[in-house]
């Protein structure tokens, strides 16, 4: 008898954090396919601000990353990989860094700029950091290695994982299909 | 130099000196034993379906390991991932794939599988496999939200495990090795323990 009480106590409280989980992701979630991306200034590792004025009129790709993630910097060689195209059509890419790098020590994000070449000083390739509040709004799970698709109107049409596994997403979105 | 190259030799040197030292102690012969466990495995009235455990599931374990090692450099555990195959992962699937059918083979001869020496292959084969489902991707910040850990909360202890599994994949892919290697030992005593105590396998035997 205190065995199935204490089981269904447990059960209980199991079910309750799963609410609990619940409500705080949904609390913070408000990247919405279909719906306008929030409109942030992101700050780059040079120093600079992109404001939302500076990416109205443009197709841009929000990454949202971890340096310690081995998908972000094989995802960065494949993005490297197709810089010329991208940039022909006038595709930005926004590869943020997590706040805090999501908890865990990795080698600096301008290191893994520089591993990949000149492609990765391109200037349609923006490197920064998100801000705890964008991370949360941004990431809300904490993922590392996920993407938003934006079009021109400032919409977001698609979001992804590991851009280097889903190319052919994204080449269908640079392309404006 | 490859990392998990470098984990997966450190593992079967390691796994080497704790087999000679296990023999020594015990005072079996490895080369003996091994001989033996072959010979009554592969070449007795078993080894037609000795054989078929071995090929089919090392070659199954061995294929998937070949794809979902790389996984985690991919992002995806596709096809796609082949293309960042490094020796290390191909060595490490060989090994932990035909190491695992291998141990299957052994334990099915001897008829008896003792819980030990199934819980360190499941662990090898499970081990192997923990970077590259729990980094990057969604398992664990799932677990954390569900067990209620609020938002910031989620955003700081994932990266913790995640960054960890990411930072430490070739020592887990290593770990694998060495528990599958060992596995395989243990399969060998088992089945030359067997042998000795017991009439010689055959078709006939109950």
């Amino acid at each position: 008898m205190k065995f199935r009480a204490l089981t269904v106590a447990a059960a209980l409280a199991f079910a309750s954090s799963l609410a609990l989980g619940a409500s705080a992701q949904a609390a913070t979630q408000s990247v919405i396919v279909g719906k306008p991306a929030p409109a942030m200034q992101f700050r780059t590792i040079d120093g600079k601000t992109i404001s939302p004025a500076a990416l109205r009129g443009h197709r841009y790709v929000l990454w949202i990353m971890a340096t310690w993630c081995p998908s972000c910097t094989t995802g960065a060689a494949i993005v490297a990989q197709h810089m010329v195209e991208l940039r022909a059509r006038h595709v930005l890419i926004l590869q943020m860094e997590a706040a805090g790098n999501l908890g865990y020590p990795g080698p600096s994000l301008a290191s893994i700029q520089n591993s990949i070449g000149p492609a990765g000083r391109s200037p349609n390739w923006y490197w920064g950091e998100l801000t705890q509040a964008q991370s949360l709004m941004l990431d809300p799970s904490s993922t590392p290695d996920i993407y938003y698709l934006v079009n021109k109107r400032g919409t977001v049409i698609e979001q992804g994982s590991a851009p280097g596994a889903h190319w052919d997403q994204i080449e269908r979105f640079s392309e404006g299909r | 130099m490859d990392p998990t190259l470098v984990a997966v030799a450190a593992a079967v040197l390691a796994a080497i000196a704790a087999i000679i030292v296990d023999a020594a102690i015990s005072h079996r012969s490895f080369a003996g034993s091994a001989a033996a466990a072959w010979d009554t495995t592969f070449r007795s009235a078993y080894a037609g379906r000795s054989l078929a455990i071995l090929v089919t599931f090392g070659s199954a374990f061995t294929a998937f390991y070949l794809v979902a090692l790389p996984a985690e450099r991919f992002g995806a555990l596709s096809f796609g991932a082949l293309q960042f195959l490094t020796i290390g992962d191909a060595c490490a699937a060989a090994l932990i794939g035909y190491g695992a059918g291998a141990t299957f083979a052994l334990n099915a001869t001897a008829r008896r599988s003792k819980a030990t020496q199934a819980t360190l292959t499941f662990g090898g084969v499970v081990a192997a496999l923990l970077p590259s489902s729990l980094c990057c991707t969604s398992v664990i910040p799932s677990l954390l939200a569900a067990l209620g850990a609020s938002a910031p909360a989620v955003l700081h202890l994932t990266g913790r495990f995640q960054g960890f599994f990411a930072t430490y994949a070739p020592a887990f892919i290593g770990i694998a090795v060495f528990a599958v290697l060992i596995s395989l030992w243990l399969a060998t005593i088992n089945l030359t323990g067997y042998c000795s105590t017991n009439p010689p396998l055959t078709e006939e035997s109950p």
